[in-house]
C-alpha cells in the first residue's frame, strides 16, 4: 500500500494542479458569469446563458475532447495541461455561474432596500453590501463543486497527462494487477475529498457563527430565504 | 435662553396617493411636518401608513403627490444623482434593521458615511465610535450583527442612520420586530434622538411612545388620514368613530 502510494503520489501532484488551474480560470469567470446571469441588459445576459448552458450540457470528456482535439482544426493548438485548463475552466465558469447568481439572488430585498436608503452608489452597494453576502453564501457549493472537479481531473487521463489514474493504470497494466492500485488511486481521491469538505464546514463555521454545521453535502446552494420583511403597507 | 420663532416647515406632503394594482394603498394624503416636531403614525395593519412613509424617501414610488422637503420641492421622477441626494437627508430605521451582516457595528456605521458622504475613514469612524457609544453599544463596535440582540441591532440601525446627518428620521415600526423586554432601550434611544431636535415620522404600534414623546399623533386608515391631534387630546378624546374602534382595540391589549 505504502508503496503503491509512493507511486502514485506524483500523480496527485499533477490533478492537484489541474483542479487548481480549473479553479483559477473558471472561478472568476463563472463570478462574472453570475453576475451578468443576475443583473445585466439583455444582450450580455442571453449569450452568457447560452454559453452556460452549453458549458453545463456537454459531458466534461466531449469538452475535454473539443478543446484538444477539436481547437488545433481552427489553428489553436494547446498542450495538454493548457487544453485541459481551458476545458475545465469552462465548464467550472459554466457551472459555478449558476451557483454565484442564484447566491446574489439570495441576498434580502431588504438589504436592496438598506442600500438605497443609506444613499450608497449602485456600484459601491453591489461590491460592499451583496457580493460579500453572496460569496458566504456561495461558499459551501463552491467548494463542494471544487471536489468533483478534482474527480473530474480524472479525464485527463483521456489524453494522455498521467495524473493519478493514468499512473495507476499504467503501473498496474506492467504488474499484471490492476486493481491494488485502482483501490489505492481511490482512497487518494476519498482523502483529499473528504478535506476539502472538511474545509468548506470549517469555513462555513468561521464565517457564520450561527449557522449550524454542515452536515449534508449540496451541490446546489439553498433556496433563497423569504424575505422576511412583513407586507407593511 | 429660547426664543419662540414660527415654525420651519422640514417635510410637506399634498396630494399624495399610491395604488397597487386595484388596490388604493394611499388616498390623497397631506401633510405637514415642522422641523424638530416628532410625529407618531398609527393605524391599523394595511392602513398605509408604512407606505406613506417608503414614499418620503422613494422606496415607493409614489403615482401622484409632491413631496416638499426643506422647501424644495421634488420632481415627480428623480434621476440616480437627485434620489441619492434626497435619501441622503432622509434617514430611515427598519422594521427588520436590515445591518449589513457581513460587517460589523462599527462598519456598518462608517461605510454609508464613506460611500455616501465621502468622509474620510478616519472621520468617519471618529463619528461611527461618538453614535455607537451615544445609543450605548461603544463596547460592541466590533460585533457582528448575528452577535447582537434585535434592540442592539437595532440601536446600531439608528446610529447608522444618524451618521448621515439627516435632516428627518423615518422609523417604519422599528420595535415590531424585538422582543418586548429589549424594546425600551431602543424606545429610549429615539427619545433622546427626538429630544435633541429631530424631526421625526415614527410609524409605531407603541401608544406610550406616541403619547409621550410625539408632538402630533397621525391616525391612518384605509389609506388616508382620519384624524391627527396632540397626543393628550388626541387620546383623551378622539374625534372619529374609526379611531374610537381602534383605540379601544389596541389599549385594551395593551392592559
Amino acid at each position: 500500500m505504502i508503496e503503491n502510494l509512493s507511486v502514485l503520489l506524483p500523480g496527485l501532484a499533477v490533478s492537484l494542479r489541474l483542479l487548481g488551474l480549473a479553479l483559477l480560470a473558471g472561478l472568476p469567470l463563472g463570478l462574472l458569469a453570475g453576475i451578468a446571469l443576475f443583473r445585466s441588459p439583455r444582450w450580455l445576459r442571453w449569450p452568457v446563458a447560452v454559453l452556460t448552458e452549453v458549458g453545463r450540457g456537454f459531458p466534461a470528456l466531449v469538452t475535454v475532447y473539443l478543446v484538444y482535439f477539436g481547437f488545433p482544426q481552427v489553428g489553436v493548438v494547446l498542450n495538454d495541461v493548457a487544453a485541459l485548463t481551458v476545458a475545465f475552466g469552462f465548464t467550472t465558469a459554466s457551472y459555478t455561474a449558476d451557483l454565484f447568481r442564484s447566491a446574489l439572488a439570495s441576498v434580502p430585498k431588504a438589504q436592496h432596500e438598506a442600500i438605497a436608503a443609506l444613499a450608497l452608489p449602485p456600484l459601491k452597494g453591489f461590491a460592499l453590501v451583496l457580493l460579500p453576502q453572496a460569496l458566504r453564501h456561495a461558499l459551501p457549493a463552491l467548494i463542494g463543486f471544487a471536489v468533483i472537479v478534482f474527480q473530474g481531473t480524472a479525464l485527463a487521463f483521456s489524453i494522455g497527462l498521467k495524473e493519478v489514474i493514468g499512473i495507476a493504470y499504467d503501473e498496474g497494466t506492467l504488474r499484471f494487477d490492476v486493481l491494488p492500485l485502482l483501490i489505492t488511486a481511490a482512497a487518494l481521491y476519498l482523502a483529499v475529498s473528504l478535506i476539502l469538505t472538511a474545509l468548506a464546514s470549517g469555513l462555513q463555521r468561521r464565517l457564520d457563527p450561527t449557522a449550524r454545521p454542515a452536515t449534508r453535502r449540496r451541490a446546489l446552494p439553498r433556496p433563497a430565504p423569504v424575505t422576511t420583511l412583513k407586507e407593511s403597507a | 435662553m429660547s426664543t419662540i420663532s414660527p415654525p420651519v416647515t422640514a417635510l410637506s406632503v399634498t396630494g399624495l396617493a399610491k395604488s397597487y394594482g386595484p388596490l388604493e394603498v394611499l388616498k390623497n394624503v397631506d401633510l405637514d411636518v415642522a422641523r424638530g416636531e416628532v410625529v407618531a403614525i398609527i393605524g391599523p395593519s394595511g392602513s398605509g401608513k408604512s407606505t406613506f412613509i417608503r414614499c418620503l424617501n422613494r422606496l415607493e414610488e409614489p403615482d401622484a403627490g409632491t413631496v416638499m422637503l426643506d422647501g424644495a420641492g421634488l420632481a415627480p421622477s428623480l434621476t440616480s444623482k437627485e434620489l441619492r441626494a434626497l435619501r441622503r437627508k432622509v434617514g430611515m430605521v427598519f422594521q427588520s434593521f436590515n445591518l449589513f451582516p457581513t460587517h460589523t457595528a462599527l462598519e456598518n456605521v462608517v461605510l454609508p458615511q464613506v460611500h455616501s458622504l465621502g468622509r474620510s475613514r478616519q472621520q468617519a469612524e471618529a463619528r461611527a465610535r461618538e453614535l455607537l457609544a451615544k445609543v450605548g453599544l461603544g463596547e460592541r463596535a466590533d460585533h457582528k450583527p448575528a452577535q447582537l440582540s434585535g434592540g442592539q441591532q437595532q440601536r446600531v440601525a439608528i446610529a447608522r442612520a444618524l451618521a448621515l446627518d439627516p435632516e428627518i428620521m423615518l422609523f417604519d415600526e422599528p420595535t415590531s420586530a424585538i422582543d418586548p423586554e429589549l424594546r425600551v432601550e431602543v424606545l429610549r434611544v429615539m427619545r433622546d434622538v427626538a429630544a435633541e431636535g429631530m424631526t421625526m415620522l415614527v410609524v409605531t404600534h407603541e401608544m406610550n411612545f406616541a403619547r409621550q414623546v410625539a408632538d402630533r399623533v397621525v391616525f391612518f386608515a384605509d389609506g388616508t388620514i382620519v384624524e391627527q391631534a396632540e397626543p393628550a387630546a388626541f387620546f383623551a378624546s378622539p374625534q372619529h368613530e374609526r379611531t374610537r374602534r381602534f383605540l379601544a382595540a389596541v389599549l385594551e391589549e395593551e392592559l
